[in-house]
């Protein structure tokens, strides 16, 4: 499931190879980057429209979204990078944005910025600065920030980061073709960009300055990587770039004495750890750039509106009862709407059969369609309308901003047992029918905490369950059938949370992930984007499960000829499929 | 009286109540979360406001820098602040 399409990695290689000839300029690389809630996402759909590619990158459960348009003979291919706050080497995302623009070296990189949000936006951007790429700031969502009376200076932003910034509201799309435009002539070596750094105070620039001193000394390394950001890397103990420096550095340990020395020195002089100095330098720099372009006209409302809503939804005792009905509200779409539509193609695929079996002459090929194909299709198809609705149902959630809300409501309780308050949503869906539960354990960010909800979530009873459970309990306790029943109910909730304990405690140890995380705005979501992620996932789960559906029955066909082998060929597959 | 403005009390984070205002002083965690603390605003002198807290007052909600960010009262335990 985490390999990208066998195509794609070749085509991608091949694309790439050409756009980093000088000669053959034809194709533009822009990679977008941004902070999560920047409105990346509408950005790059306003960019790239229908025309997207989803995989993943090299080697990691990474989602990579990337799209081709073509604008008066250029072709411009557009690389959308995960959603991170930061550049360290903390998180899979953030180790995959760098290290894409370190090795892949696009033409210049897009970041998003909220406006009314600019220092902690401004933090990443500054931080993508220093690979050393042309880099165009989009302060985004400038309505908003005008609503609160937030005024940026964008030309002199730009003159004093040395960045050109272009206004745009992603959900109207204005600013989208002048952006567009600037991007296009920064690559094009037409618009400067990045003629400047971030300046770190004098006693970091000195310590910095000497690191290069030492790097330099390696012509091959010096080639291969911005220097400022190795030595800056280096001095906020950056596991990533100490690793570069010991596999690919001539003179490592010459660099790592000189790096502990000065950063002992800076330590010393701060009292503080240098990855910390180094942090509250960025912001520091941020703040004195924003004090010269940023007028606040008018303090924020006393309560805005997103706050009046909070003061309901993450009360203390309605927040969790509110996150029931709004879980409720999800399912009864998802299952309520998708399990009639299911019923009908399911019994489509019967009639197909049923055709087919009639027109065609009895033998292996009518065999084979009927049973293996039809069979096998069929099975995926049937939970595509679970699966649609699901995912509308969750992008509206995301993109309203209430996502992280029921994280907040839910987090006490999960957290007991190694869980993440999103956790939940995977569980409750569950509770219908694994196969949408599973693929909901999207909305959890860490790889961890996905992989532990994964694991528990098919424990809980469900649609398909219920019935065979209800069965047996019947068959076996004909007296108190109910209670027996609500009985294994419960247990498989219970074996759920307990297994999901036993699993962080095992398999999954390790440093605790932090829970830190924004709660945006609550923010109207685009029609046009809930029906992009929706078409993106459901596409990705035909694609996923289709391919591997398919080869399955067309194996099962073949090892299981006789009809009663085959049904319990089928069982085999449908057990691996539920576990 | 006096002694009460003069003395600056610096306590954790998870000791401000709802509605109060506070200074960070230290972060006192380490690896991945002091990271994320201080990428999401948490550096010395930043000014913030703890808004609420949810149920058995965990997680704890905070305006810091503008924006609304939420931390589990373990992760508020390892911010030393000062409140204002």
């Amino acid at each position: 499931m985490n390999t990208p399409g066998p195509q794609a990695p070749r085509r991608m290689r091949r694309r790439f190879g050409r756009g980093n000839h000088p000669e053959n300029k034809n194709i533009i690389r822009i990679a977008l980057a941004g902070n999560p809630n920047s409105g990346k996402t509408s950005i790059f759909n306003a960019l790239t429209g229908q025309h997207q590619h989803i995989g993943n990158y090299p080697g990691v459960t990474v989602e990579k979204k990337s799209g081709l348009i073509n604008i008066d003979g250029k072709i411009i291919e557009f690389i959308d990078l995960p959603g991170t706050y930061s550049l360290s080497a903390y998180s899979i995302e953030e180790i995959v944005s760098r290290d894409f623009v370190l090795n892949e070296k696009p033409d210049v990189i897009v970041d998003v910025l909220d406006s009314s949000n600019l220092d902690r936006h401004l933090y990443l951007l500054l931080q993508f600065q220093e690979l050393g790429v042309p880099i165009v700031g989009a302060l985004n969502m400038t309505d908003e920030a005008e609503e609160k009376g937030i005024h940026i200076n964008g030309e002199q932003l730009s003159t004093i980061l040395g960045i050109p910034f272009v206004k745009t509201v992603g959900n109207t799309g204005a600013g989208i073709d002048l952006l567009l435009d600037v991007a296009i002539k920064v690559a094009g070596g037409e618009l400067e960009s990045n003629k400047r750094h971030l300046n770190y105070g004098n006693h970091v620039e000195l310590a910095h300055n000497a690191i290069i001193d030492t790097l330099e000394l390696d012509n091959k390394f010096k080639q291969r990587y911005s220097m400022h950001w190795i030595a800056i890397k280096l001095l906020e103990k950056d596991r990533d770039a100490e690793r570069k420096i010991k596999n690919e550095h001539q003179f490592a340990d010459m660099v790592f004495s000189v790096t502990t020395e000065w950063r002992q020195w800076l330590e010393k002089h701060y009292s503080e750890d240098s990855e910390v100095v180094i942090g509250e330098q960025r912001y520091a720099y941020i703040h004195g750039a924003i004090k010269e372009t940023v007028i606040q006209f008018r303090k924020r409302k006393v309560i805005d509106i997103t706050e009046q809503i909070d003061r309901i939804v993450l009360n203390r005792y309605l927040g969790i009862p509110i996150f029931f009905a709004v879980m409720f509200v999800i399912y009864q779409i998802t299952f309520a709407l998708g399990n009639p539509l299911s019923d009908g193609i399911s019994a489509g695929c019967g009639q197909l059969s049923k055709l087919l079996t009639d027109i065609m002459p009895v033998g292996v090929l009518q065999d084979l369609l009927t049973n293996g194909i039809i069979n096998g299709v069929g099975g995926v198809l049937t939970f595509l309308p679970l699966v649609i609705l699901l995912f509308m149902g969750l992008s509206f959630l995301e993109d309203t901003g209430y996502m992280s809300r029921a994280a907040f409501v839910m987090d006490k309780f999960l957290h007991i047992f190694g869980l993440h308050g999103r956790s939940f949503i995977p569980f409750m869906i569950s509770t219908g029918c694994a196969v949408p539960g599973i693929m909901s354990a999207r909305v959890l960010a860490n790889r961890k905490d996905r992989i532990v909800t994964i694991l528990v979530s098919p424990l809980m009873m469900c649609g398909a369950k219920a019935p065979v459970v209800a069965m047996l309990v019947a068959a076996f306790f004909p007296e108190n059938s109910t209670l027996i029943f609500w009985n294994v109910w419960l247990f498989g909730w219970l074996m759920a949370f307990v297994l999901a304990l036993i699993f962080k405690r095992s398999l999954f140890r390790g440093e605790q992930t932090p829970f830190v995380m924004e709660l945006p705005p609550y923010r109207r979501p685009l029609f046009k984007n809930v029906i992009i992620h929706m078409w993106e996932k459901s596409s990705e789960y035909i694609k996923k499960a289709g391919t591997v559906i398919l080869a399955a029955s067309i194996v099962v066909w073949f090892y299981f000829p006789t009809q009663n082998r085959r049904r319990n060929g089928w069982m085999f597959i449908e057990i691996i499929l539920h576990l | 009286m006096n002694t009460e403005i003069l003395e600056k009390t610096v306590t954790d984070l998870s000791q401000i109540v709802s509605g109060k205002k506070f200074k960070v002083a230290k972060i006192t965690a380490a690896g991945e979360i002091r990271r994320r603390l201080l990428d999401i605003g948490f550096i010395k002198n930043q000014t913030g406001c703890v808004i609420r807290k949810a149920l058995l007052k965990d997680p704890i909600e905070i305006e810091i820098k503008g924006a609304m960010v939420s931390l589990r009262r373990s992760e508020a335990k390892l911010i030393n602040v000062e409140e204002i």
